[in-house]
């Protein structure tokens, strides 16, 4: 079976072949992996390659997989997934002129209005989630085109709470 | 003893204590908000009751609630863990008109340690040294401007009603204060329901040390010994330990000493906890009382031996303490690390959603106080904490190693949480060194990212296409699309015997 993953907006391609007795071959770019791999459950197993153990644990949403392995865990995007509740402003998969929020929360205060001028780094709007108040800062220079929400409004991830207009200038 | 207490709190907190009542034999009442039906403290109690809506106002801070569901549910005695009305006088003072025991200080000593500044103005007149800071709190602008230039910055604006870091910032220069202090009052505000806060000189690089106290309702106490909580961000402890590497015996008693007069003059009775700040020269300044269980209680359970919920509960019930500070010593290093739905890569913002799966550490010297189990949701509407992974061992450099350890083996996914943060503290060699100060995470931890290289990448990828590989193979077992596929519906046609 061939499956496809994106990490850190690369994709990778991994090919895979799997005998009845827990023998696996895979290739990841061009690269060949021959090992075993015994599960505890369908998430947790450990894999032996060149007689070294890792133990992985692996579980998925709709939008990725999660891989816990020595330590780290890596969220891999499927193909065709969107940004998965990463929609902040300035954050990794964020778009520059819609100012969002990761997380459910409670606008406390709207710092700018329409047609302000703003820098980089400038406080937009403060966001109060899990009774911690933080400020969303502008990813960009630009200017106030609306401000979709006011002072003790509900606003879930996505939703666009400001939208700028970033000046070419930045 | 109390025959049945009621447990106004949730998460990891309360399932503590419903744990510690079972092994007393005592029966324990969940409350809980319309959300929180499958949470894991409803789960572990012996009855559960409904409280209210989701938002915390309408049911875990909710007084009126909370004693309809004492009276009920027929429970002597109320646990209100910490947070949520833990520290709250009125509540212990609604329960005792009430004639519902309050697991804690009495009404009148939970007023006074809980307003800092009047606490501040009784220690002062003991001789006990403090942080310069206001005099009064204040929700007047202006006038924390005019406090802060005399006090001079940079200046420590705190919530008057709370502790836990809410509404806690640093001010570093009179331009930036207003907005300091107007954010600090709505976060005052939101957490306490009182928006008052309070000023005081900042300590650079000091360190946060505590000491555990119990005390009767017959005018006996002792101190615990202490536990050092310097290393926090949003200043709010993640990590803590006991005992402090920077205090020697006579330092230790020094402080313990203190500790109990604060416990005397304030009438305090119950688990409590006095703050200090310590400086490089050994300087302790008092900082105020936690009229409460705190989060980070295990470590000094560990290294004393003395189960402090049990403590408390037979405490309230009348009893009098049944050793003295005599009878008490540390015994080998205990750390705690707090986990919390939280992303430390961008400044530790909260992180709500549904843990797919997890895992709990386990192994000899480790303790895990979990609030959360695979396939829960972490709600928006409260804190951020999911459980605490603590260990215990003989020296700190074993009990460092055990830590980072079960921190590399513990599972969590679905959402962002402090894990790998934690790991990486413990493992820094200025952590293992012991130079541990409030300042330790911008220091050297500032931009914080877990190391992914490509091997790890790629065996990452391998663990996922074995997942995915094993999903599409997948057979649905007695309707549950989860299960992985049972050897009686792989294993084809046979029968026994044969």
């Amino acid at each position: 079976m061939d499956f496809e993953y994106s990490y850190d907006g690369k994709t990778f391609l991994v090919k895979i072949d799997g005998d009845s007795s827990g023998g696996y071959k895979a290739v990841i770019a061009d690269k060949e992996y021959e090992f075993t791999a015994s599960n505890i459950s369908l998430n947790e197993f450990s894999i032996l390659l060149n007689r070294k153990n890792m133990k992985a644990y692996v579980a998925e949403s709709d939008d990725g997989v999660f891989v816990h392995i020595e330590g780290r865990v890596i969220k891999f995007k499927k193909p065709g997934a969107g940004n998965g509740g990463f929609g902040g402003a300035g954050g990794e998969f964020g778009v520059k002129d819609e100012i969002s929020t990761p997380m459910p929360g409670k606008v406390v205060k709207i710092i700018v209005s329409e047609g302000d001028r703003v820098e980089a780094g400038q406080s937009l709007v403060i966001v109060e989630s899990m009774k911690m108040e933080n400020e969303i800062k502008s990813p960009t220079a630009g200017e106030v085109v609306s401000v979709n929400f006011k002072n003790g409004d509900l606003v879930e991830p996505g939703q666009t709470i400001i939208k700028l207009n970033p000046s070419d200038a930045d | 003893m109390f025959k049945k207490i009621l447990i106004a709190n949730r998460g990891e907190i309360a399932i503590r204590v419903m744990k510690a009542c079972r092994e007393m034999g005592i029966e324990s009442v969940a409350v809980y908000s319309t959300i929180d039906r499958d949470a894991l403290h409803v789960r572990t109690a012996d009855e559960a009751i409904c409280i209210g809506e989701a938002s915390p106002n309408e049911s875990y801070l909710n007084i009126d609630a909370i004693i309809k569901a004492v009276k009920e549910t027929g429970a002597e005695a109320v646990h209100p863990g910490y947070g949520f009305l833990a520290e709250n006088y009125l509540f212990a003072q609604r329960c005792e008109k009430e004639g519902i025991v309050f697991i804690g200080p009495d009404s009148k000593a939970l007023k006074l340690v809980g307003d800092k500044v009047a606490s501040r103005e009784v220690t002062e007149k003991e001789g006990i040294t403090l942080i310069p800071g206001m005099k009064d709190k204040s929700t007047d602008v202006n006038e924390c401007l005019s406090e802060a230039e005399k006090i001079g910055f940079p200046v420590l604006l705190k919530a008057s009603a709370g502790g836990g870091g809410k509404g806690m910032r640093v001010v570093n220069s009179k331009g930036e204060l207003k907005d300091a202090v107007e954010a600090g009052m709505r976060e005052a505000q939101t957490a306490f329901g009182d928006p008052s806060v309070y000023l005081e000189k900042y300590i650079e690089k000091p360190r946060h040390v505590e000491f555990q106290i119990l005390a009767d309702n017959h005018g006996n106490a002792v101190h615990l010994f202490e536990r050092e909580c310097s290393i926090q961000r949003r200043h709010q402890k993640i990590i803590e330990e006991s005992p402090s590497t920077a205090l020697d015996d006579d330092l230790r008693r020094k402080m313990g000493e203190t500790a109990l007069k604060v416990v005397e003059v304030s009438g305090y009775t119950n688990a409590g906890t006095v703050e200090f700040l310590l400086d490089e020269n050994g300087n302790y300044y008092f900082l105020e009382v936690n009229a409460r269980l705190q989060v980070e209680h295990p470590v000094t359970e560990m290294v004393c031996g003395i189960d402090l919920v049990h403590a408390q509960i037979r405490i309230a019930s009348g009893e009098k303490l049944w050793f003295s500070q005599g009878d008490l010593s540390q015994r080998g290093h205990a750390i705690e690390c707090r986990v919390y739905a939280e992303d430390p890569e961008s400044n530790f913002l909260p992180s709500a959603g549904k843990i797919l799966y997890m895992k709990e550490p386990t192994g000899p010297g480790i303790r895990h106080d979990c609030g959360v189990y695979s396939g829960c949701v972490v709600s928006v509407y409260y804190d951020p904490i999911l459980s605490k992974l603590i260990t215990w061992a003989l020296t700190r450099e074993i009990c460092c190693r055990r830590m980072a350890a079960a921190l590399s083996d513990f599972p969590v996914l679905g959402i962002k949480t402090d894990i790998e943060f934690l790991h990486d503290v413990i493992v820094h060699p200025e952590f293992l060194k012991g130079n541990t100060f409030t300042n330790f995470i911008p220091v050297n931890m500032p931009d914080w990212k877990p190391v992914v290289d490509d091997e790890m990448l790629n065996r990452s990828l391998l663990s996922a296409a074995i997942y995915s590989d094993n999903v599409g193979k997948r057979t649905v077992v007695s309707g549950k699309s989860e299960e992985f596929p049972s050897p009686w519906s792989t294993l084809g046609d046979w029968e026994i015997g044969k």
